[in-house]
């Protein structure tokens, strides 16, 4: 993993000081409101319903386990026991004091922890694939090229005040973990017909208001271009984004307006004004990152896997847990475990302190130490040998952490809706939860296969309702809660927006309706068709007769 | 209908309203409901609490004449009464939706 130098923790401890200092200040009053709030966002500190909110950012999803028994330590000791994985990879606590928020944040800061961009107009926390430096599919370690990125974006002067907030995502691998087309700049590693290391660049995809897959603006940008690149980019979108309306501010915005061909054009234009001295990446750097984020070497071990499915035959709750929550590793003998956070009737992306604890100790056991955060608001032990899947598994009963359900129906993402958010105009998390229990039967779900139910309390779409199989909005109508529905989006792998389905529904009509999407499916499907094969194949049609006739 | 006056307390970011006695207190219970052609009034209470830096963002809200105040709006049920999801530790807003209609107050 990546080890701050004296650089980084420097910046750390200033960074911590100089918060502790505007926190006293705005307590003493000598800060208005209005003066202190960009900085105690620029710090991860929102105002939600309840209480301060604290976003913690965990770059790339990757994490230690000291960094988890940290986070687990903060819920425990600022917070009411718990914390809330969400869908940018970060971690959120509820229930934080103003008075005590330095602290806390100098208690992240010892293990390389902060709450830097996760908040304002800037470049936020990149995001990359969980199965980083461990999936068979990979070209290259995605998480090399985001350190690459932290380092450049963090309190990058020109580009702390964009006009919109501004997301980067990478992955390694054919098969997109990090959802990169949602986006508002998404890099996948590629190779070209010489075999040169370089990146496939999409520009001004995103959810929200307006759900936009990004197109391709780059087909090939080789390696050591990339800072360069993305500062062309950016200063484009500094200079043409919209400023003067918030919710056409987003680069999707400008991209769309502009034309892909056009904007790649005058990107094209500024990178060749930029000095490629100054903004190169080098070769030593690349190969200083890439020791770091190198693992030890694990022993290829094809008997254990072998031995493994013995035991599963034997074991029938473990089989379904193998089949859905383990995935192969590039190792022969090894596999990528996902701890759910999905427990039936839970609230998604949740955890306990004695948990986060428990998966720590986990981690050092059977993990070398690693833990990866996912999109889809889960936990990923990256290196776990097959030999010892039996124990590790017993270990995640315990901790009430071991529903097989990666990928299924009671998989949901949920954003944390009316429960919390300050911005939210319905509920999420009861629906979801609701939604979770009406599937309850985990043979019922591994029977309906791949299936993926998003769900977003307003239109910002934390929730990525609109890359959901089935998506769920929630909306205020004359100051009651209803939900729409759409259908067909995708987000792990393909991108594709869903569509609505037609008029909304109750609480009690959303869930219902679920379930009579799932049963339209069930009664459609052909010989090994998943959800997404079988929508696309029919069409919406016979999904709305189900849904409305009888209404 | 009358409104009360809702606020966060700056310390901690709780949710605090303007009591009888022109302090802030967490129950809703506590609340000093006025009829609409005082909330101007009630309005510069809170602009005061927040020039002295003990509250944020106030806000008066129009609730039902009952006791204790009872807004038809979810957002401010929640805000009273917790996550309906629970928070582990305090009441939650749940019970508050199971006693009473979605739609209004009772009685």
């Amino acid at each position: 993993m990546y080890v701050y130098d004296s650089l980084d923790k420097t910046l750390l401890n200033q960074r911590v000081a100089e918060f502790r200092d505007q926190v006293q200040r705005r307590l003493d009053g000598d800060l208005t409101e209005d003066q202190f709030k960009p900085l105690r966002l620029m710090n991860g500190l929102y105002l939600q319903l309840h209480a301060y909110m604290l976003r913690v950012a965990i770059p790339y999803g990757t994490l230690s386990s000291d960094q988890m028994r940290k986070l687990a330590y903060v819920a425990k000791t600022y917070d009411r026991g718990y914390g809330h994985f969400t869908t940018r990879q970060n971690i959120q606590f509820n229930w934080i004091e103003l008075s005590t928020a330095p602290d806390l944040l100098y208690d992240l800061s010892e293990v390389d922890l902060h709450a830097i961009q996760t908040s304002g107009n800037c470049i936020r926390n990149v995001t990359a694939d969980p199965y980083a430096g461990a999936a068979a599919d990979e070209l290259d370690d995605p998480r090399i090229w985001s350190e690459v990125i932290r380092q450049w974006s963090t309190l990058h002067p020109e580009f702390s005040f964009l006009p919109r907030k501004f997301k980067i995502a990478v992955t390694g691998s054919e098969a997109d973990r990090a959802a990169i087309k949602f986006h508002d700049i998404g890099l996948k590693i590629v190779r070209n017909n010489e075999g040169v290391l370089g990146f496939a660049v999409y520009v001004g995809g995103g959810q929200g208001r307006t759900p936009i897959v990004a197109p391709l603006i780059k087909a090939f940008l080789p390696a050591p271009d990339l800072l360069r690149y993305l500062d062309a980019v950016l200063r484009v979108y500094n200079r043409h984004g919209r400023r003067d309306n918030i919710y056409k501010a987003r680069i999707k915005i400008l991209v769309d307006s502009m034309g892909a061909d056009s904007f790649a054009a005058e990107v094209a234009s500024e990178f060749n004004r930029l000095d490629p001295k100054l903004l190169s990446v080098r070769d030593d750097d690349v190969s200083r990152l890439r020791d770091m984020f190198a693992q030890p070497y694990l022993r290829p071990d094809p008997d254990s896997s072998s031995s493994f499915e013995d035991l599963v035959k034997k074991s029938p709750r473990l089989g379904p847990w193998f089949k859905s929550n383990a995935h192969p590793h590039k190792t022969p003998g090894y596999s990528i475990v996902t701890i759910s956070l999905k427990p039936i009737g839970g609230i998604p992306g949740d955890a306990t302190a004695e948990q986060m604890f428990g998966i720590a100790d986990l981690a050092d056991r059977f993990s070398l130490g690693e833990i990866r955060v996912t999109y889809t608001q889960n936990l990923i032990l990256p290196h776990v040998r097959q030999a010892d899947l039996f124990v590790l598994w017993q270990e995640l009963e315990r901790l009430n952490l071991a529903t097989p359900n990666v990928g299924l129906a009671s998989d949901i993402i949920a954003c944390p809706g009316l429960d919390y958010c300050s911005l939210a105009n319905a509920r999420s998390i009861p629906i979801s939860q609701r939604i979770s229990e009406r599937f309850a039967n985990l043979n019922a779900q591994h029977d309906v296969g791949p299936l993926d139910i998003r769900i977003s309390g307003c239109i910002n779409a934390c929730g990525h309702h609109h890359a959901g199989h089935i998506g769920i909005l929630g909306v205020d109508k004359k100051g009651e809660e209803r939900y729409q529905l759409t259908l067909g989006g995708q987000g792990n792998g393909e991108s594709a927006v869903g569509k609505i389905v037609g008029p909304g529904f109750d609480e009690d009509g959303i869930v219902d309706a679920v379930e009579t999407v799932v049963s339209t499916y069930l009664s459609l499907r052909t010989e090994g068709e998943v959800f997404s094969q079988t929508l696309a194949r029919t069409g919406q049609d016979p999904f709305k007769e189900r849904l409305y006739d009888n209404r | 209908m009358p409104f009360i006056l809702s606020a966060n307390r700056l310390r901690d970011g709780a949710v605090v309203y303007f009591a009888q006695d022109n302090s802030w207190s967490e129950r809703i219970e506590d609340a000093a409901a006025v009829p609409e052609d005082r909330v101007g009034k009630l309005e510069e209470a809170g602009l005061d609490a927040e020039a002295r830096n003990h509250v944020v963002g106030s806000y008066a809200i129009e609730v039902a004449a009952s006791c204790p105040p009872y807004s038809t709006r979810l957002r401010e049920r929640i805000r009273s009464h917790g996550p309906t999801v629970g928070d582990r530790q305090t009441r939650t807003a749940v019970e508050d939706h199971q006693s009473r209609p979605m739609g209004g107050p009772e009685g």
